[in-house]
Formats: structure tokens, C-alpha cells, sequence
């Protein structure tokens, strides 16, 4: 049976937050919006962040509070993952030539210690959304490589295994830098060359039935720009007269773009050769005896080696001729084509909406309105100072606007005082990721790493230089719990697609007009299946129960453990369960754990246990009823 | 394993035999009755579906193995090419003899296990590596292992000669026919060339051409079979090591199972004798779960999730119960992983799936160094392995309705490092089955390993023993594929994107003939 759904009939009670008089329900109600702001511009709210942003709310409101947190977050200094590797395996006693099986294992555990630790939180959680759009992976590439090499003049590069961690550095430098500057870096990033096999593609020799690379001109279109079908700037599909579709672009546009990244080798000091090493380190040079010089793609029928006259001169690009280029060819007329041909990609129409869309997904919501589309994508196109492509405007305005925390309606109620969080539903949600989901409880539970875990001396744990603190890390071993693991998606369509609907009800569900397509979305849903369900309840099971997650590192293990001392005595009395949940609400799931779920987490606690010495038992499934329930898993 | 587990049914392979009439003809409701009342309603009804039994196991072996010494060119008086076995020891560097030339490779002619001369190349002779002789291993009154070689008359060995198992030479992955002047133009190669992870994965997808290839040739392989599997919640592929590209399909998605079964999810625990926390969790996730949700999204995630601990629930009751008289050995993870498959192919009827992938893996192939102690370690394990599946599907009455083959990142380098091989590309693997044409060694294995060549296309080594793949991936995945029912050409150019470069479809021939 096929069940229709209208909008507005999702809208919801959710939790109920209690208060003694007018001023602690404002905190409360400032509570609930600094943490629901905090989950889309971090990888998990603190109570510490919570606190101070909601009382820089209650002093100048809402808006202004948050544009402040976002300045002073973006003036931060950029944690860099190529030296955070560089600290944890220099703990460890290695160098980074160290020539040694796993090395790279140090590029993950940088990635956790600092999505749990950074202070740059914002710019931090903004490169994981562009790692998910402008993916590159070490699943299917020579990316772990240990090896290094002579780039000349006495200069080595990194090694091949540091490679991604630059890349992952150059995506968060562009958090506060411009959409065209980032496309630039991603595509003569010598890892983007050889993961899309632009690298050493080489010019065509029609004579030898050989043809450039297809691989990158068809992915930075599709997926880093502009994507199939032209869109409006409210997200809405463009049709023709017929009611079709309309392509971006065609297999000849492709088989043109593919000409255009041609000749990009390994930046070197001294070599001029084509194919001399591999360096991950510098951005790739030009090489323009295997550029397409226009005049190669087609020889002449008859004659070998002549032009074909009836070639074109010049490379089209969706109706926009390049500029020619000279005879004899020389590396900079190559690369001012590439970068002339870049702009012409930046400034196609599609890029503001297909971007922000992407964008949107990743920080805030699953379905964005076409209201909310449209003022982001104003931004995109002009950041107020004339500016297309500002990046940290686009982000400002994606996380400031108000549909991010319409998800929710925060009601005050008299008699007794407190404020009702009511959730809007299926069309302001989204399933939280599953790397979310373990970031956030970590984060929000008060987390203190002891690395080395076997020792119990602390002046032998191995710290982070900037904190003092040791590093706080997981371990590649929890991708099979996850379905999903930093670095390693499955390929470059990332780890769910922008598209993906669940079976179930959503596919029938028929969307108000706000939205601009004709169905609702939940990517996240593509890696949530019937193995890593089970698998992604027991690991959260092992953490509540254990109140810590140890897992197994390059050198020994770290164990993260959680500070629960406080609600564990509150959980002597069953009494004081509804106060333990609103703590977990607020922490955890921004307000949205519905009175109804309390109640059914409440009685399957107080029918089985009542006595004060089970108060720990108690207290880890409050914590477990929480992490696994539909309301906290899925954020409004 | 979850305590909830509801008690096994000793009897099952009981009910099952005594209905089997052959692998596909098992449609014994009593069995189908205890599915849970979820699944039932939720089942999707197949407009057309095929009614006959059908898996393919794919056994890859991680690391590239080494497949020029598991299948050996050997001489005997009859041959008409006396040096090959000579011209084989030539390119593996000799032999280790234990002081002047340690980093030999080659085995010694006497090792070999003398197998029948191929039924498809009466005039040429081959060895197996002797670990190919192995069954699997008892234990003794001390609870050790007692190693059970029998030469000719056990393992691999024995499987090639009693016409169950042939050999597939020079496979790998390729985009079109490639000669050594085209691998020198650099036209059409596969990326990544010689990596791991990539060869892996163009092993898998079939499309060596690129890297945004989201799906595997077994995926979309079942993907078109998507309504023969009437359980909503367990994929018709099914892998016991790991979620794999090449069997994630457009609808698709390999349900991943160890060595135990499915995993479940612990705390749920309705057993009285449940702990305390395992109540109260069970008491919560059930009501959570069972609540309605107005929002989609959470009603969808409470589904999945219930969906989920139902099905493991039900998939190790339906499988874990299944008892085989056949011997796996017990000392080999890769025998206990093949007894379950051999499981869960014998509840297919309760699991509700005519059709079945099945992945499975063996690791420590990537032998750079102590080649010679790896394969002796290896090789063994393997023979044991599939072994005791082939004879548990006779058991079962599956023989000729399952098809298990290998896969490998690549070959070796013939020549040596000192020490053991490096990364090459074309080599040699195994097809086993009832449906197999047996006894045979499929493709063009050349006719000398010091200087190997294609008779058409000239010199195949790209140095140091690096070979040009004869046999292409595509031609072994579209043979499966049309055994397992595929059935015109779009429907395999659709699982196969290079086929019509190697193979062209017409409904006769298949494109090598290894499935009778």
C-alpha cells in the first residue's frame, strides 16, 4: 500500500524542558539553539560551547552571536593534518621517511585528534563537506605508498603517503578562500591527477589510435561543478519545451574537456622529462609538448603529421572558445589554456546551486527549500563586494540562515514553565553521518585520551604539543562499524550519493512546493544497511557500556574515556531519570528526543531496576537508549 | 553470537535431504515457516524469477598470487615440448639450493603433482604445486592436527582429474586485447598498472578504464536477478569477508557474514536469563524502534534497524542450524568460512534466494619475500578448502548448481628479486563445479616462460617475466554470467561495459567455454 504524506503532517513534540522561572527558560531556549547551531558548524557540541554561545545569544541574539562565533572561528589559525601526522608518529619515535608497512595509518589518527580536539572546529567541519564533493581516495590508488624521492637541487618531496593530508590541508585552506582558487588547486593537486588520471595524460596520436584521458574532464564537471542537468538558481531542474531534461553537457563535450588536461606531470626542480617520479607534494607542472596543441587531435586524413584543416583552432567549451594558442606551444600559453578553461567551468550558471546544494547537505539539512537555495546561491554569485565563489560568505550564509534551525520551533509554555521543542519533520531533517555520530558523543561527553592506554603514568603519554593534552584517536578499524572512514570512500561518487532515497516511505512522499524537486533526499541512508545497522549499534553499545572506545593505533592503543561521574549519581534515583535524558537531549540530539521516547527509555529502565547500586547499569543504557533512538540518530 | 538465538534444529540437513530432489527442487514449508511474519509481508512478489538454484563463490586472493608456480609446465616423455618444464625453472631464477642461489624460485620437477594431461591439450603436461594434494585435517586423540596429504588422490589434485576443476591461464584484468606494442604506446591499459588496490578493483568492476566505477560485475550481475531474492532484508550476495566493490550493485548491496554468521546485535537478548542491562536494552530498543514516527526519515531509520536485528536474528536460525557430514578442516579459517557458505547456500530456500554471489577471501598472497614457505603455507589451505566445498555440495545435491572460481589482484614477476616475485599482471586461476568442463586448462598458457609470446601477437613479457594477459576478466565474469541465466547482449554489456571487445554475443557460444 502506498501512503501519500503532506508536509506539515510530520510536525512533532519533541522534548520538554522544564524551567523555574523566566530566566532560566531563555538560557534554555538559548541552550537548544547554540546546540543545534554547534551540530552543523562543528563535529559535536560541547557543553563548554553550548554554554558560551548561548550566552552570547541571550546578551546580543541569536544571529549577531552566531556571525561573531563564525568571524572568530575563521580567524583561526588552520590546524594543518600534515603536521599533526608529523606530531603523533615524532611521538612514536619515527620520521616521516621512515620507511615502514602502515605508515599511513598516521594520516587517519591526525584526522580524529583533530576533528575531536581542534580548536579550528568550523573550517574543519567545512573541509570534510569539500572531502565529500572534491573526494580523492586511498581506496583503489598508490596513495600509502612510504616511498620519497629527489625533486632536484637537493630537494626531496613528502612521501607519497603525506600526499592526502596536503590535499586534505589545501581543501581547509579554501574553507575561507574562493571557489575558483579551489577548483585550480584540486585539479593540479598531484593526487587529484593520479586518482582521476589527469597525470601524464598525454595529448592524442590519432595516427596511433591513442586519445586523451576522459577520466577528469567528465568528473570535474559532474561532480566538482556543474553536474548533469542545468539547474535554476533555486535548485529547481530546468526543462525544454518538452518537459525534458536539458544536459549540461554531451560525450563530445567530454571528449573536448579531456583535451584541455593534457600534459600535467610531476612537479620537478631539475627534470624535463615527462614521467620522471611521483610528488604529491607540489601542485603539477605543465608539460606542453604532451599539451593538446589544437592541432594534433586531427591530423590530416591523408597526410600524417599535417593538420587537418577542417580541425578547429581552438577548444570549445559549452559554447565558450578558448583562446588559440601560439605555434611553437610553451608551458605558460598551456597552462593560461587550462586556467582560462577553469574559469569558464567556475562560471557556469549551474555552479552556484549545484555547490551550495552539495554544501547544505553536508553542514545542515538533507532537502533544502528553494527560498533557502536562492539566498544562498545569491551569495554564491556575489558575496555583496562583487566577489563570485567566496566560500566563507556561502558557509556564513548557509549556516546563519533561518531555515537552518527552522527544524525546530522552540515554544514557551506556562503552568508549569517550560519551553517545547517542536520538530518540523521529514522535510527540514537529516540522518546524521555516521563519522557525526561518533564525534559528537565523544565530543559532548567530556572525552579525556590516554595514549599510550598501556600506561598508566601520565607523564608518559604521548601529547599533542599544542595542548598539552595527549592525542585523542581512533583507529581505521571502525570503517566496518561505520560504512564510512575519512579518506576512504569507495570511489569518487563519495560514500552516498546527493540523490539516494531509502526504500520505505520517503519514495512515495510527495513534497510541499517549497521544495525545489519533485522528492525528498537522504544520501546518508546508502551506508545505513543490514549489516552496518547491527554493527554501528553493538560499537555504540561497547562505548556507553565500557564508557570509553579503545582501539588499536600504529603504536599500541589510545582509549578514549568518558566522564559520566555526575549523571551516574544522579542515577542512583530513578527520579532524577528525566534530568539525565534532558542532559543527553541537549548534548546529543539538540533538544529533538521526543517526551514519548523518554517515556518508553524510562519504563524499560524502572521495570527492571530500581536499586541504587545498579545506577551505573542504569546510567550506560540511558546513555545507549539515547545514541541508538530515531530521534537523536536523525536531526532536525 | 547473540544468547537470544533461538534453538538449532538438529535435524534440518534431515528435512532438507529429504526433500531434495536436487539443489533447486528444496521447497519445504516447514522450513519456510518459521521466517518471521516481517519478512513474509514485506516479501515482494517477482513478476519472473528464476525457479532453478543458482551461486557463484568467488574465492580472491589478496595480494597477487603467484600463479605460475600452482600450475607448472612439466615435461614427461610424451611431451612434444620437452623444455618447458626447463625453460620454466630458467625464468623462476633456478632453484633455491640453499646457498649459492637462495632467491630461486622455481619447484623442482619431482615436487610437481603429475596431473593428467590437459583434456584440451592432450600433448602438453602439467604439475601442481604439492600442497594441491591436501584434504582436510583430522585431529588426533591430543587435539593436534594431523596433516592429510594425498597427492594425486586428494585435493585440487584430484578434483582436476576426476573432471571437477580446470584452470583458466594468463588471466587479468585488460580494456581491450592489448599487444606489447600497444602496452608501450600507452593505449588503453588499464590505470594504475600493477597496484594493489587498483588490479583489486578492476578485478571486481570490470571497468579497468576508470576509477569512478561505483559498482562490481557481481553486483550488477544481481542486480538484474534482484527479484529472485524475496528477503527484504538479506542480499542475495552475500560476502564473509568484508562489504567488496565487486558485489555492490545498483540495487545491490553484499550482506557481510563471519565465520559465527550474521552479526547480530548483542544487547537484544529475549532470554529470560538475560543480564540486566541486556533487558532494559532490549525492553527500549524494541519499543523505540516499534514507535511511529512522523518523520520519515526517522520512521525509515527505525525500519532499517528493526529490519536489521530481525534478519540476523533469522539468517544464523536458518543457517547456523544446517549440519554437514562432510570434514572442513577445522584449523583453517578459510575452510570454516567455506563451511558456512556451503550453509548458507543449503538454507537458500529458507532464506528465500534462487540466486547467490558469495565472496570470500584469503590473504598473504603479496609474497615479495618467502614466496616458497607462503605458497607451502597457502596453497595447502587452499586445496582443503575447496575440497571439503566441492564434496559439501555434493553432499547437498549442489555440485552442479554452484560454480566457484578464483581472483587475484595479479601474478608475480617469473623472475625473482632474490627473495620471492613483485607485482605483474596475466596469470593463472581455478574454476571448480559440477558444471565445469573439467580436466582442462582454459586460454593460451605459453608455450615457454623464458620468452613467452603470443602466436598472434608476438613477445607478451613486459620484462622480467611481467606477462600481457591473454584472457581478459570481461570473457570469465560474461561466462559466468550467462550460466548463471544472463541472457542477451544488452543485459551483459550492462554487467560487463568492455565485453563486445573480447566476446560478441549471439546466444551460442560461450565466450570460453569452461562451463559445460
Amino acid at each position: 500500500m502506498i501512503s501519500i504524506w503532506i508536509g506539515a503532517a510530520s510536525e512533532c513534540e519533541a522534548g520538554k524542558f522544564p524551567a523555574a522561572n523566566s530566566r532560566e527558560a531563555n538560557a534554555i531556549r538559548n541552550q537548544i539553539r547554540a546546540a543545534q547551531f554547534l551540530s552543523h558548524a562543528t563535529f559535536g557540541p560541547t557543553q563548554k560551547m553550548i554554554d558560551e554561545l548561548a550566552g552570547r545569544i541571550g546578551q546580543v541574539g541569536y544571529h549577531r552571536a552566531c556571525e561573531e562565533w563564525i568571524d572568530q572561528q575563521f580567524a583561526l589559525p588552520a590546524t594543518s593534518h600534515v603536521e599533526v601526522a608529523r606530531k603523533i608518529y615524532t611521538a612514536d619515535g619515527r620520521q616521516e621517511d621512515t620507511q615502514d608497512v602502515g605508515m599511513q595509518v598516521y594520516r587517519y589518527q591526525a584526522w580524529w585528534h583533530i576533528a575531536l580536539t581542534s580548536e579550528d572546529q568550523l573550517r574543519q567541519r567545512a573541509a570534510w563537506a569539500l572531502a565529500q564533493i572534491f573526494v580523492i581516495s586511498d581506496s583503489g590508488t598508490n596513495f600509502n605508498n612510504d616511498d620519497r624521492r629527489s625533486k632536484g637541487n637537493g630537494e626531496m618531496t613528502i612521501t607519497d603517503w603525506v600526499g592526502m593530508s596536503d590535499y586534505y590541508d589545501m581543501l581547509a585552506g579554501h574553507v575561507t578562500g574562493n571557489y575558483r582558487e579551489l577548483l585550480g588547486d584540486v585539479t593540479f593537486h598531484e593526487c587529484m591527477g593520479v586518482y582521476l588520471s589527469s597525470w601524464r595524460n598525454q595529448k592524442a596520436n590519432v595516427a596511433a589510435g591513442r586519445f586523451p584521458d576522459e577520466n577528469y574532464a567528465r568528473e570535474i564537471m559532474q561532480l566538482f561543478s556543474i553536474g548533469l542537468y542545468k539547474l535554476k538558481q533555486d535548485g529547481r531542474l530546468e526543462v525544454d519545451a518538452e518537459g525534458n531534461l536539458i544536459p549540461t553537457y554531451d560525450n563530445d563535450g567530454i571528449t573536448e574537456l579531456s583535451r584541455l588536461f593534457t600534459g600535467f606531470r610531476s612537479f620537478h626542480n631539475a627534470s624535463t622529462s615527462f614521467t620522471t617520479g611521483t610528488n604529491f607534494g607540489d601542485p603539477m607542472q605543465m608539460h606542453f609538448q604532451e599539451h593538446d596543441n589544437n592541432r594534433n587531435y586531427r591530423e590530416h586524413p591523408t597526410q600524417p603529421g599535417v593538420p587537418d584543416p577542417n580541425a578547429p583552432a581552438s577548444k570549445t567549451l559549452f559554447g565558450v572558445t578558448l583562446s588559440p594558442l601560439p605555434v611553437p606551444l610553451t608551458n605558460e600559453a598551456a597552462l593560461a589554456e587550462v586556467n582560462e578553461g577553469l574559469d569558464v567551468i567556475a562560471n557556469h550558471d549551474n555552479v552556484p546551486p549545484f555547490i551550495s546544494r552539495l554544501l547544505i547537505q553536508r553542514l545542515v539539512k538533507s532537502n533544502p527549500s528553494r527560498a533557502y537555495l536562492r539566498r544562498v546561491t545569491r551569495v554564491f554569485r556575489d558575496n555583496g563586494q562583487g566577489q563570485r565563489g567566496d566560500l566563507k560568505a556561502v558557509i556564513k550564509a548557509i549556516l546563519l540562515d533561518p531555515e537552518a534551525v527552522q527544524g525546530q520551533r522552540l515554544v514557551r509554555r506556562q503552568n508549569p514553565l517550560a519551553i517545547e521543542v517542536v520538530t518540523r519533520g521529514t522535510e527540514h531533517s537529516r540522518l546524521r553521518e555516521p563519522v557525526l555520530r561518533i564525534t559528537s558523543l565523544l565530543r559532548a561527553l567530556r572525552p579525556r585520551s590516554v595514549y599510550p592506554s598501556s600506561t598508566s603514568n601520565s607523564s608518559l603519554a604521548k601529547v599533542d604539543p599544542a595542548t598539552g593534552q595527549p592525542f585523542m584517536m581512533l583507529s581505521n578499524s571502525i570503517e566496518s562499524d561505520l560504512g564510512q572512514l575519512p579518506f576512504d570512500a569507495p570511489t569518487v561518487f563519495n560514500y552516498y550519493l546527493p540523490d539516494y532515497q531509502p526504500p520505505g516511505d520517503l519514495i512515495s512522499y510527495v513534497p510541499s512546493g517549497q521544495i525545489p524537486r519533485e522528492a525528498l533526499f537522504a544520501p546518508e541512508f546508502q551506508i545505513l544497511t543490514a549489516v552496518t545497522a547491527n554493527r554501528m549499534i553493538n560499537r555504540l553499545t561497547s562505548i556507553a557500556r565500557n564508557r570509553n572506545i579503545s582501539t588499536t593505533m600504529r603504536v599500541g592503543s589510545c582509549r578514549i574515556d568518558l566522564d559520566l561521574s555526575e549523571e551516574i549519581e544522579l542515577a542512583k534515583n530513578n527520579a532524577n531519570l528525566p534530568e539525565i535524558l534532558r542532559r543527553f537531549d541537549l548534548l546529543l540530539c539538540n533538544g529533538s528526543l521526543s517526551e514519548q521516547s523518554k517515556t518508553h527509555i524510562i519504563n524499560a529502565i524502572t521495570s527492571e531496576s530500581t536499586s541504587a547500586s545498579q545506577n551505573v547499569d542504569r546510567l550506560e543504557e540511558a546513555l545507549l537508549a539515547v545514541l541508538i533512538s530515531p530521534d537523536c540518530a536523525v536531526e532536525e | 553470537m547473540s544468547k537470544s538465538q533461538p534453538e538449532m534444529n538438529p535435524n534440518r540437513r534431515s528435512i532438507l535431504k529429504a526433500v531434495a530432489g536436487g539443489c533447486g527442487m528444496m521447497t519445504q514449508t516447514s522450513v519456510m515457516a518459521t521466517l518471521l511474519n516481517l519478512q513474509l509481508t514485506k516479501a515482494v512478489v517477482a513478476d519472473t524469477s528464476p525457479t532453478d538454484y543458482k551461486a557463484i563463490v568467488c574465492l580472491f586472493l589478496y595480494g597477487g598470487n603467484d600463479s605460475f608456480n600452482m600450475l607448472v609446465p612439466r615435461n614427461n616423455p610424451s611431451s612434444n615440448n620437452p623444455t618447458e618444464y626447463d625453460n620454466y625453472a630458467t625464468s623462476r631464477g633456478g632453484f633455491n639450493d640453499g646457498t649459492n642461489n637462495i632467491g630461486g624460485l622455481a619447484l623442482q620437477q619431482s615436487s610437481l603433482l603429475a596431473i593428467n594431461n590437459p583434456l584440451n591439450m592432450p600433448n602438453r603436461s602439467f604439475g601442481l604445486h604439492p600442497g594441491f594434494g591436501h584434504n582436510a585435517r583430522e585431529r588426533d586423540a591430543q587435539n593436534n592436527l594431523i596433516t592429510n596429504n594425498q597427492g594425486l588422490n586428494g585435493g585440487i589434485a584430484k578434483l582436476y582429474n576426476d573432471g571437477k576443476l580446470s584452470f583458466l591461464a594468463n588471466v587479468g584484468s585488460l580494456i581491450e586485447p592489448t599487444t606489447r606494442t600497444d602496452y608501450n604506446n600507452r593505449i588503453n591499459l588499464p590505470l594504475g598498472l600493477f597496484s594493489h588496490s587498483d588490479l583489486q578493483q578492476h578485478w571486481m568492476t570490470a571497468a579497468p578504464h576508470t576509477r569512478s566505477q561505483i559498482t562490481g560485475w557481481g553486483g550488477r550481475m544481481a542486480s538484474l536477478f534482484a527479484s529472485s531474492n524475496q528477503n527484504t532484508q538479506v542480499s542475495m550476495n552475500i560476502s564473509i569477508d568484508g562489504t567488496n566493490i565487486f558485489q555492490t550493485g545498483g540495487a545491490v548491496i553484499p550482506y557481510t557474514i563471519s565465520e559465527g554468521g550474521a552479526t547480530v546485535v548483542t544487547g537484544f537478548n529475549t532470554s529470560p536469563s538475560a543480564g540486566l542491562q541486556d533487558k532494559i536494552f532490549t525492553k527500549y530498543a524494541t519499543s523505540l524502534l516499534d514507535q511511529t514516527y512522523s518523520d520519515l526519515l526517522a520512521k525509515s531509520f527505525a525500519q532499517a534497524h528493526r529490519g536489521a536485528i530481525d534478519a540476523a536474528i533469522d539468517f544464523n536460525t536458518q543457517v547456523n542450524g544446517v549440519v554437514l557430514n562432510t570434514p572442513f578442516d577445522t584449523g583453517d579459517s578459510l575452510s570454516r568460512r567455506m563451511k558456512k557458505i556451503a550453509q548458507v547456500i543449503a538454507a537458500h530456500t529458507a532464506l528465500k534466494q534462487n540466486r547467490q554471489v558469495f565472496f570470500v577471501a584469503l590473504n598473504g598472497f603479496d609474497n615479495h619475500t618467502d614466496l616458497l614457505p607462503a605458497h607451502n603455507s597457502l596453497l595447502p589451505q587452499m586445496s582443503r578448502a575447496l575440497s571439503s566445498f566441492y564434496n559439501a555440495m555434493v553432499e547437498l545435491g549442489c555440485e552442479n548448481d554452484v560454480v566457484t572460481f578464483t581472483a587475484s589482484d595479479f601474478a608475480r614477476t617469473l623472475g625473482t628479486n632474490g627473495q620471492g616475485s613483485d607485482h605483474a599482471w596475466g596469470g593463472n586461476h581455478i574454476v571448480m563445479g559440477g558444471a565445469v568442463d573439467g580436466g582442462k586448462i582454459f586460454g593460451d598458457f605459453p608455450l615457454s616462460l623464458s620468452a613467452p609470446v603470443d602466436p598472434v601477437n608476438g613477445n607478451l613479457d613486459l620484462g622480467r617475466g611481467r606477462l600481457i594477459p591473454t584472457m581478459s576478466v570481461d570473457v570469465i565474469a560474461a561466462e559466468l554470467a550467462m550460466w548463471f541465466g544472463v541472457s542477451n547482449a544488452t543485459d551483459l554489456s550492462m554487467i560487463l561495459p568492455n565485453i563486445n571487445r573480447f566476446y560478441s554475443y549471439s546466444g551460442g557460444q560461450a565466450p570460453v567455454g569452461f562451463l559445460l
